[in-house]
């Protein structure tokens, strides 16, 4: 705006303080604002331009004129002491601070930010609190305040602050503020439309909207106008100020300083910060950030900003290019009705110029037969569109974001918009690099890449789903205490991780990750510690939950070439510890330590069977006899501990039958055998579909229970058979229907069902025994 | 003005249903006054400008106090959007399961913008040729040979000589063939008459509003020729249950004057009975989402929940006491519900044990259900 005491231009009242000052209320992201602003600084021909922005970043400016800079890109400012304490000031091409940016260092003038230090609100802020900035803070209790309160009211009080501009054109009806700033901000003047001119009315109209402040905006445009003040001192004729619509009422009469000064004084003292230029994506735009405002169409924004004209016609073609893309059929006939229906949908809700709202009812109604299914397509392509944009290599990073560029560079893997999938074989050297880089980031906390759930089948493979997220670049410089490039960096932090846990999992887990991500500088160490605290672990139960990661480590692990031996040897003595420990500790407890415990006793046993290693299988078999002959054994544990002999061939069927027979009967109270039952039908019904014997003992022991205990012990029964399939539950039903009646003919064990047909069986057996990996030639011991 | 004012002011009270024009001509004329005064646009033969169309079916209050009552409550989207095609001379295509008011808008649409709701052509799937373009009258065809006197005009054909708005009722049963004829009408706004070595010309003000059905999906499916003649709207089920209680509450008022039926009070909290109940099955989840459902094949729309309260009204008025009872919805609502009887019925039968039973206030409902299933 143009002061109000002093005319627009070349200072007219040069005694007055506010005189060569200008005042451009812009909206943040506004690419109606942004227009303005590039005709409003060609117009003035300013000699200094003060931008709302961290001054922490005053000697970046010059690097937005750089030739590979390519919005959407981002300044951020973090806390040197906590790098998690960090502020982002996106850009779009249609920001009117990148735009003010550009032109004054284009026209050689000088730039600078005048939004107070960030390292103010760094030092003010308490340890616990994920600060972007204050300013992200409030607005997410806007956010709140605004759920509570649904009333339109409440919804526009908050709009004012953080969007002011948006706030009028809702209050004239409008509900897409960048057509309002069109309709009614530029075409104001009937084609003789000067920017300054209409920055002069928006500045009118906030002096209306803003009602009320709070001390951090009374503190950051104290700030302001101390910026303000030093450039007018400094002698600057024609100072631009590029600042939000809000903030222009408080600059406009610049006053004395002697109360700015008071009120500043009383911040908290600076943090030491860094600032940099950060990549930036269009979908982050809709968040609020930095300014507190975010957007929710950048991908109109930017259309509209760089549509020469024919702006719903343009958008339209491009969403029938995107449909076409999609093998969707769109004729131009289509395009045309949707541009007289959007066009008409604005008159008649009495807006001149057709917005996002009107053109995309239009394209639901006219291209996608009233659905919305296909409307996801476009909100997620165009309206807020896919976009990262690119900083130059000569921006000062840490170490550590510059070795990852490097990476990035040598394998030909950079981030890149939106989700996309990559499968990763593990065998060629550059899949194989490129795994160990995922694995990396991930130590370090930089999530790029998630590992798809496709460890079961072939292990040469990996499928990573990546979705690049700006926020990476603090944590890249939070984790560049670990080291300066990603690989020691990984490697330190592993290591740390590892002498910092607190159970031995925790540390089994750091090598399993460390061995993906090869890093065998960190194993060594760790190792060492490993065997350390396994060896004065007492309690079995820790041990128990370190073993499985490292059998999978141990088993897949030589698929990268790596040496794992040191590791086998903690695996061996791991599996000698717990197995000496496992039998004490199945006893005296209760249901939940029981489950607890059912659910180690099957991992280890999973985890020894991958470990492939004679010696460590026997160690463990022996530790499940003990578990299932010990008298006043948990009975869920004991009856677990049988089940697994029998699947491994331990124990045979009589055997069976005639533990079965002794844990149920009538001498055992009911519950402890309901128990016990659990721990031996549980995972799978075939035990009981297969052996009639069984499935009669548990009949006849049913039959037997009493019936005032029948109630306490159904619950259980239900338990363990919910957890069978349906199939196999009606199964179990119909042979149950004939068991009790008399012994079924030809379905004793061992013996062939009826119909069963052997030729037709043996054939399928050779592969069977592929499949096995038993070879061709050996009989199977059944 | 009130429904029933409008009602009473009507001058045929003796038919049963009266066209949307008729029923609700003291609310038209104000809103046409309301136009004059402010002097808002028309498009060409339209009765109404687009914003008076909008506040006739979406109701308001009128600067001189005219109450216009709602007739269509939903999103205000879906009515701009019906009307903004209608400006463009584009062909309107109101989609949605059966009962979602799509007859209803159309209906209001018609009487609205033309003053007429009555060019109507109802699609069945023996629905001729004739009934689209026209036919002819055989004692004078073959009297006096073919002439303009001897042909019969179709609804459409009057819509086009007369700048009016035509309907078309079910369009997707209509058979292929036959719906091809529209193309040419829709896009060349002209109706050949080869016979006579004529046409018939659409006026300005013409536009077609046609319905159909979303379950009815593969019937006639509408090629993709005439589709894109057509902008499409879909009609949603009533997105609260606020809303369809005041969709069902309005209708079985007006209904009930229409029919005549005696005064019945207080039916508010059965009406909220019948619309949970209908939600909660459609949904198959109850309202507080806890406890899934089984779904029924019927729709359940609120076309259906308005015909259950209304059976109820006069169940109450001429057999019960004058009050609405849970016994004098129970059968309707079965009946609404239960439409295969052999898997709806179990979907009903465990509606009404696990949901409706121990729910508060509902025990006499609940009884009276099992009475009637019994």
């Amino acid at each position: 705006m143009t002061v109000t005491a002093t005319p627009a231009g070349p200072v007219a009242g040069a005694g007055a303080a506010a005189g060569p000052v200008t005042l451009l209320g812009i909206r943040h992201h506004g690419p109606g604002s942004a227009r303005a602003v590039a005709a409003a600084l060609a117009e003035l021909k300013p000699d200094a331009i003060l931008i709302e922005g961290p001054p922490e970043a005053d000697a970046l400016i010059p690097m937005a004129a750089h030739p590979s800079m390519r919005p959407p890109v981002a300044l951020l400012v973090y806390a040197d002491a906590d790098p998690s304490r960090a502020g982002f000031w996106p850009f779009a091409e249609f920001s009117p601070e990148w735009i003010a940016m550009r032109f004054g260092v284009g026209a050689d003038i000088p730039v600078r930010f005048i939004d107070l230090p960030s390292g103010h609100r760094f030092a003010d802020l308490p340890q616990d609190e994920d600060a972007e900035d204050r300013e992200q803070g409030t607005a997410s209790e806007d956010d709140q305040e605004e759920q509570r309160h649904s009333e339109e009211r409440h919804a526009l009080d908050s709009m004012r602050r953080t969007d002011p501009i948006a706030a009028l054109a809702t209050a004239a009806g409008y509900d897409d503020p960048e057509r309002w700033w069109e309709d009614v901000v530029e075409q104001r003047a009937n084609g003789t439309f000067s920017a300054l001119d209409s920055f002069a009315a928006i500045a009118e109209a906030m002096a209306a909207v803003r009602d009320q402040t709070r001390p951090e905006d009374e503190q950051r445009e104290a700030y302001m106008r101390q910026c303000i003040r030093e450039e007018i001192k400094a002698g600057r004729q024609r100072i631009a100020v590029i600042c939000g619509a809000f903030h222009v009422p408080a600059l406009a009469e610049i006053g004395p300083a002697a109360p700015d000064a008071k009120i500043l004084k009383e911040l908290p003292k600076k943090a030491k910060t860094t600032a940099t230029w950060v990549p930036w994506t269009h979908g982050r735009l809709s968040f609020r950030s930095g300014y507190g405002a975010g957007i929710e169409s950048p991908g109109w924004y930017h259309h509209l900003f760089t549509a020469p004209d024919l702006v719903v016609e343009r958008w339209l073609a491009r969403v029938a290019e995107l449909f076409r893309a999609e093998d969707l059929m769109v004729s131009s006939a289509h395009l045309i009705e949707a541009t007289r229906l959007a066009q008409t949908l604005a008159t008649l809700r009495g807006r001149t110029l057709a917005g996002l709202t009107e053109v995309t009812e239009a394209v639901q109604s006219v291209l996608c037969d009233g659905y919305d299914t296909q409307m996801a397509l476009v909100r997620d392509k165009l309206v807020i569109g896919e976009d990262l944009g690119e900083v130059p290599p000569d921006v000062p990073v840490v170490p550590l974001a510059a070795d990852l560029a490097k990476e990035h560079k040598r394998l030909r893997f950079g981030p890149r918009p939106g989700q996309t999938e990559v499968k990763l074989d593990l065998r060629e050297p550059n899949p194989g690099d490129k795994s160990r880089l995922l694995h990396r980031l991930n130590i370090l906390g930089i999530h790029w890449g998630t590992l798809g759930r496709s460890q079961g089948s072939g292990t040469f493979w990996e499928t990573w789903s990546l979705d690049w997220q700006p926020e990476f670049a603090v944590k890249l410089v939070e984790a560049a205490i670990w080291g300066t490039t990603v690989a020691t960096a990984a490697s330190a932090k592993s290591a740390d991780r590892a002498a910092n846990a607190e159970q031995l999992a925790g540390i089994t887990d750091v090598v399993e990750a460390c061995l993906l991500a090869d890093l065998p500088d960190a194993l060594d160490p760790i190792m060492t510690l490993l065997a350390d605290r396994a060896a004065l672990d007492t309690d079995v139960a820790h041990l128990a939950d370190a073993l499985p990661a490292l059998a999978r480590t141990l088993r897949y692990g030589d698929v990268r070439g790596t040496d794992t031996s040191s590791l086998r040897k903690v695996a061996d003595t791991l599996v000698v510890r717990i197995a000496l420990g496992f039998p004490p500790a199945c006893s005296g407890l209760d249901e939940d330590g029981a489950q607890k415990m059912r659910v180690r006793m099957d991992k280890t046993h999973q985890a020894v069977g991958l470990l492939d290693d004679a010696a460590a299988i026997q160690e463990w078999h022996r530790a499940l006899r003990l578990v299932a002959d010990r008298e006043g054994m948990t009975g869920l544990l004991a009856g677990r501990a049988l089940r697994l002999l029998y699947d491994a061939d331990k124990i045979g069927g009589d055997e069976l039958n005639r533990r079965m027979g002794l844990a149920l009967t009538p001498g055992v109270p009911p519950a402890e055998a309901a128990a016990w039952l659990d721990g031996v039908l549980s995972g799978g019904a075939m035990l009981l579909i297969h052996d009639p014997v069984l499935l009669g003992l548990l009949d006849r022991w049913i039959a037997g229970i009493p019936a005032d205990t029948f109630t306490d012990v159904l619950p259980l029964l239900r338990r363990t058979f919910s957890n069978f399939e349906g199939p196999e539950r009606r199964k179990i039903g119909e042979l149950a229907r004939t068991v009790g009646a008399a012994p079924v003919a030809g379905v004793a064990a061992g013996a062939e069902p009826p119909g069963f047909d052997r030729a037709r069986g043996d054939r399928a057996l050779p592969v069977v025994r592929m499949l096995l990996g038993l070879g061709t030639k050996g009989e199977t011991d059944a | 003005m009130s429904a029933k004012a409008a009602a009473t002011e009507a001058t045929e009270p003796t038919v049963l249903r009266q066209h949307a024009e008729h029923a609700f001509a003291g609310e038209l004329d104000a809103l046409r006054k309301a136009d004059a005064d402010s002097g808002r646009p028309r498009p060409p033969r339209w009765k109404l400008s687009p914003w008076a169309v909008a506040t006739y079916l979406l109701g308001g209050r009128l600067q001189d106090g005219t109450e216009i009552t709602a007739k269509y409550i939903g999103p205000r989207r879906i009515v701009e959007i019906a009307i903004a095609t209608l400006a463009t001379d584009r062909a309107l295509l109101l989609v949605g399961v059966p009962g979602t008011a799509k007859t209803w808008v159309s209906e209001h649409l018609a009487a609205a913008i033309s003053g007429d709701s009555t060019l109507l052509v109802q699609g069945t799937a023996g629905t001729p040729e004739e009934a689209m373009r026209y036919g002819w009258n055989y004692a004078q065809l073959l009297a006096h040979g073919p002439s303009r006197d001897a042909l019969v005009p179709s609804p459409l054909m009057v819509a086009m000589s007369t700048g009016a708005i035509a309907r078309i009722e079910e369009l997707t049963r209509i058979p292929a063939d036959v719906q091809d004829t529209l193309i040419t009408i829709l896009s060349e706004k002209t109706l050949p008459i080869p016979e006579l070595g004529e046409e018939t010309q659409a006026e300005k003000g013409f536009s077609v509003i046609a319905t159909a059905n979303d379950r009815d999906k593969g019937v006639n499916d509408l090629s993709s020729a005439l589709r894109r003649r057509f902008n499409t709207v879909v009609l949603p089920l009533p997105a609260t249950a606020e809303e369809e209680i005041a969709i069902v509450s309005q209708r079985v008022q007006s209904l009930g004057k229409a029919l005549e039926l005696p005064e019945v009070p207080a039916a508010h909290e059965e009406i909220r009975r019948v619309v949970t109940v209908f939600r909660e099955l459609r949904s198959g989840l109850t309202e507080d989402g806890k406890t899934k459902l089984k779904t029924p094949s019927g729709t359940l729309s609120p076309a259906e929940a308005i015909s259950v309260v209304a059976g109820g009204i006069a169940l109450a008025a001429h057999f019960g006491d004058g009050t609405l009872r849970p016994a004098d919805i129970a059968a309707g609502i079965i009946g609404a519900v239960v439409k295969d009887t052999s898997t709806d019925k179990l979907v009903w039968q465990e509606y009404l044990e696990t949901v409706a039973r121990g729910r508060d206030g509902w025990t006499d409902f609940y009884r009276s259900c099992r009475e009637v299933s019994a």
